[in-house]
């Protein structure tokens, strides 16, 4: 299918599989956390961000049996094709709404921080140019930027949380013994929601020039994907407290704006932050955009991609377009957070084990001779 | 539709090449007088500096005549050693033949023992001839001999070696190279004493017939790389090939973007280590500038100097023209997008006499920059075309008096002549001009997305040039290596110049044949 120089390599997977994850999130998951549980918001990323991880390397694995083959191939191994093309439905839906509510959110965390009086339909028109432009050359094209840009975010996140340990107090997590563990395993799929991304590894270890290393790479993108987060929680809630959190929209935005940048050269880190939390959202949008034109290409039964690049985007604009207001977009957060616990949690693990008990993919074969 | 042009292209591509090789070159025949009128016949119109001379080998009785371009030859030379020996009768002849044989081997006598040349060869047709006499060498007809002896006597106006004017050095070899190919080649030959050090000769231009040589050594550089090379050269058909910047644009691999694929220097010591790192040199013929090739971007901020002063001044030199290079293309933008849009992001007091500041000019922001960087673009361009004693004071009248009057004024605020000032110097940071010059381009469009969408526009400019240098290639390397794909190995050398002694591999991304610097694996194939 492609050459050995155009494979992925394990860096390269390692880093789409981040990328993908960190978007988003980055601003608006301290939020979410504290909304979830009174305490232990801490504990409960980390929580969420292992059992990510976990699924990570359940994905992996499943990978690994098919070499060369993406969910779209091995699932009608496993399942038959009518099943799997219910899977295909599935997934090809839930990357297109995917698509469009990270391209929404942005949306509106542009507006409030850069943009004022910029229309909204602007912002998203350019960054579906953008991400067309980038997708359109194909998964190598696009991790090749999750490489190049992957230290960008992190260092800037990094300095971020680093001067924001300035104004931290330790006092809020003196309550850590009264943490309710049932209430944080409850609440476990509230956050995950924070972590989807991670499914570009359902089509990214197809693509591996050494599909060997792919659990190692996967679980090195998750990894460090769940210390920023929870770094990036941790630091939230000893900044601003649980009280305080639950009423700030993006606070780590607000961790940015509130912090004295030694030298004083500008008045308002939070600026620089969002610029370059802009690269971190571009990769994420990306990653969905062309898995969303991939999976809707291969519902339809055809082979190349390209020309569907371009046709999702319009239907992406639209789907972005549609909630009203910050409340419609949340309810839509709800409902694909949903789709996604059922599109790319629940399916992966269940052709998993399917496969094991019908000994079908390389490691199937080799345990029936 | 695109596919039946190209194939009907294609079609006439072959009609005409079919044609070309039905086209039989006229050859010689035995008498002198018919070779001689024929060559006559060709050369006579093209003007006065094609010298005939018609005289007889004195020792036979035989005719002979030579034919060179005056100017291209040394007169001096010819007249030593091909006209007086045949003159004055020169060497013995003990042929017992007929008449017709007897001329034959005279000619072959005159070729082995009379002409005191380094460099003889024989031309079987008159096309043959003809190119080699363009080229400077003298033509020797001589009667009864069906081909044209050509003596090698190229001498031509030269300038000498001299230091190169792009890419100066404090420290380092101070020779250039010249428009001669053969100096070019020697100079490199000089720094490299390796035998496997390979000039590939090809010749390319319908008209020009420009000599082109593909440098290589073997053992290091990958085949498949020295193989695209050619193949590429082989499918330029051209009437003229000037200078190696048209070779470039020919055979580089993306011609709408902005960046320059391929390096190009004056200097042999730059040459020689790119040979060395695993790269090939191209050699034309009239022009001092060769071209390196593969190229990736943070090459074009390597300068000849780094290697040579001790490692940290040539680390934080690299990070500085990093900073500059960043400075020319993004520095306006983000003066436009903080003045216009997020004047908040400053502090207070900056922003407050940076407000004072602006109070009077009547433009917005956007059409401030937009105006004082298009007055310096017209500056440097005035100063580049002008002599340069007249080229200095542009510079003077230009930057000092205009800028001052333009703050009095009011047309332009202080912090623009600054930004602009700051933006054209660090422009000048960069050593190589070609990669200099896409900074100044691509410096407008970012302004205008930071006119119309601020920092925010900004940052999509920054994506849309990591996505164009991400998905660019020179001769199947990627150009935005080892940045993207990520090669460690290869980072001692691009963001920083690590100690030499650490440096003991060449850039894998080129994919030498030998990737170890220090072990000998050439000199042993040998």
């Amino acid at each position: 299918m492609s050459t050995e120089k155009d494979r992925l390599s394990s860096v390269q997977v390692m880093t789409l599989a981040a990328m993908t994850i960190i978007g988003t999130g980055l601003i608006n998951l301290p939020r979410q956390v504290v909304e979830a549980v009174e305490l232990g918001g801490v504990l409960l990323t980390l929580v969420a961000g292992g059992t990510v991880t976990t699924l990570s390397v359940v994905i992996t694995l499943l990978g690994r049996r098919f070499p060369n083959k993406t969910i779209i191939e091995y699932s009608s191994d496993i399942v038959g094709p009518i099943l799997a093309k219910g899977i295909h439905l599935l997934l090809a839906v839930y990357f297109l709404v995917g698509t469009a509510l990270v391209l929404r959110l942005f949306s509106d965390a542009m507006k409030a921080f850069l943009l004022d009086n910029t229309p909204i339909e602007v912002i998203m028109i350019t960054m579906l140019i953008l991400t067309i432009y980038l997708a359109q050359n194909g998964i190598n094209a696009v991790a090749r930027i999750c490489e190049a840009f992957f230290p960008i975010v992190l260092i800037s996140s990094s300095i971020l949380l680093i001067l924001g340990l300035k104004n931290f107090d330790i006092k809020e997590f003196y309550s850590l013994w009264q943490v309710d563990l049932v209430d944080v395993v409850q609440n476990i799929s509230a956050v995950t929601k924070a972590y989807l991304g991670f499914e570009v590894l359902l089509f990214a270890v197809a693509f591996m020039a050494k599909p060997k290393k792919a659990v190692i790479c996967g679980v090195a993108g998750v990894g460090l994907t769940t210390i920023i987060y929870t770094a990036t929680v941790a630091i939230c809630i000893g900044v601003f407290s649980y009280d305080a959190l639950k009423f700030q929209m993006y606070p780590t935005m607000e961790l940015a704006k509130s912090i004295d940048f030694p030298g004083a050269f500008a008045e308002r880190f939070d600026v620089f932050f969002a610029i370059f939390w802009i690269v971190a959202v571009f990769t994420t949008i990306c990653v969905l955009h062309y898995l969303a034109g991939f999976t809707t290409v291969r519902l339809i039964g055809l082979k190349n991609y390209r020309p569907f690049i371009y046709l999702v985007a319009p239907i992406i604009y639209f789907l972005a377009l549609a909630p009203q207001n910050i409340y419609q977009v949340k309810l839509c957060g709800q409902i694909f957070s949903n789709l996604g616990g059922l599109a790319v949690v629940l399916i992966p693990i269940l052709l998993f084990i399917i496969a094991i008990i019908r000994k079908k993919g390389e490691r199937g074969s080799e345990e029936a001779k | 539709m695109v596919r039946i042009i190209k194939k009907k292209r294609y079609n006439k591509d072959k009609e005409g090449k079919e044609q070309q090789e039905e086209y039989i070159a006229p050859t010689f025949s035995v008498d002198f007088d018919e070779n001689f009128e024929k060559f006559k016949g060709y050369l006579e119109k093209s003007g006065d500096d094609v010298v005939f001379r018609e005289f007889a080998f004195a020792t036979a009785d035989i005719k002979c005549g030579v034919i060179f371009i005056d100017g291209m030859v040394s007169k001096q030379w010819i007249q030593v050693n091909v006209i007086s020996p045949l003159l004055l009768g020169g060497g013995q002849l003990n042929i017992d033949a007929d008449e017709k044989e007897k001329r034959y081997k005279t000619a072959l006598t005159i070729k082995r023992k009379i002409i005191s040349a380094a460099e003889v060869s024989e031309a079987e047709d008159l096309d043959e001839a003809m190119r080699m006499l363009i080229s400077g060498e003298t033509i020797l007809l001589v009667d009864g001999y069906d081909k044209a002896i050509v003596i090698g006597t190229r001498e031509f106006p030269l300038r000498g070696v001299q230091e190169p004017i792009t890419d100066p050095v404090i420290r380092g070899p101070r020779d250039g190279f010249t428009e001669a190919l053969r100096f070019n080649t020697a100079l490199l030959r000089r720094k490299i004493k390796d035998p496997n050090l390979v000039f590939d000769m090809m010749t390319l231009g319908r008209r020009s017939k420009t000599d082109i040589i593909i440098s290589y050594i073997k053992g290091i550089t990958n085949p498949k790389l020295v193989e695209d090379a050619k193949k590429r050269i082989e499918k330029i058909d051209i009437d003229a090939i000037l200078d190696s910047g048209q070779l470039e644009q020919l055979i580089e691999d993306n011609n709408i973007s902005p960046f320059p694929q391929m390096q190009n220097t004056e200097r042999p010591d730059k040459a020689a280590s790119a040979l060395l790192e695993g790269r090939i040199v191209i050699f034309v013929d009239g022009t001092p500038f060769v071209i390196i090739a593969p190229a990736s971007l943070y090459q074009f901020f390597q300068s000849a100097e780094d290697y040579y002063e001790r490692w940290i001044i040539g680390t934080l030199l690299r990070g500085l023209r990093w900073v500059g290079s960043f400075i020319a293309t993004f520095a306006p933008a983000l003066y436009v997008a903080i003045v216009s849009y997020h004047p908040g992001m400053l502090p207070t007091p900056l922003a407050l006499s940076l407000a004072a500041s602006r109070e009077g000019v009547p433009f917005p922001a956007f059409i401030e920059a937009l105006l004082m960087e298009t007055t310096i673009e017209l500056l440097r361009e005035a100063g580049a075309r002008l002599p340069k004693p007249i080229g200095q004071t542009i510079g003077i009248v230009g930057g000092i008096i205009i800028g001052d009057a333009a703050v009095r004024a009011g047309i332009a605020s202080p912090f623009m002549v600054i930004v602009v000032a700051v933006t054209a110097i660090a422009s000048f940071i960069i050593p190589s001009y070609s990669l200099a010059i896409a900074f100044r381009i691509i410096r407008f469009p970012i302004m205008i997305l930071a006119g119309t969408l601020g920092l925010y526009g900004v940052m999509l400019a920054f994506i849309i040039i990591n996505i164009h240098l991400t998905l660019l290639k020179s001769f199947d390397a990627n150009y935005m290596s080892p940045i993207s794909p990520v090669q460690v190995s290869d980072w001692k050398d691009a963001f920083v110049r690590a100690p030499i002694q650490w440096m003991k591999k060449r850039p894998v991304y080129i994919n030498p044949v030998d990737i170890d610097r220090y072990e000998q694996d050439a000199v042993k194939e040998m």
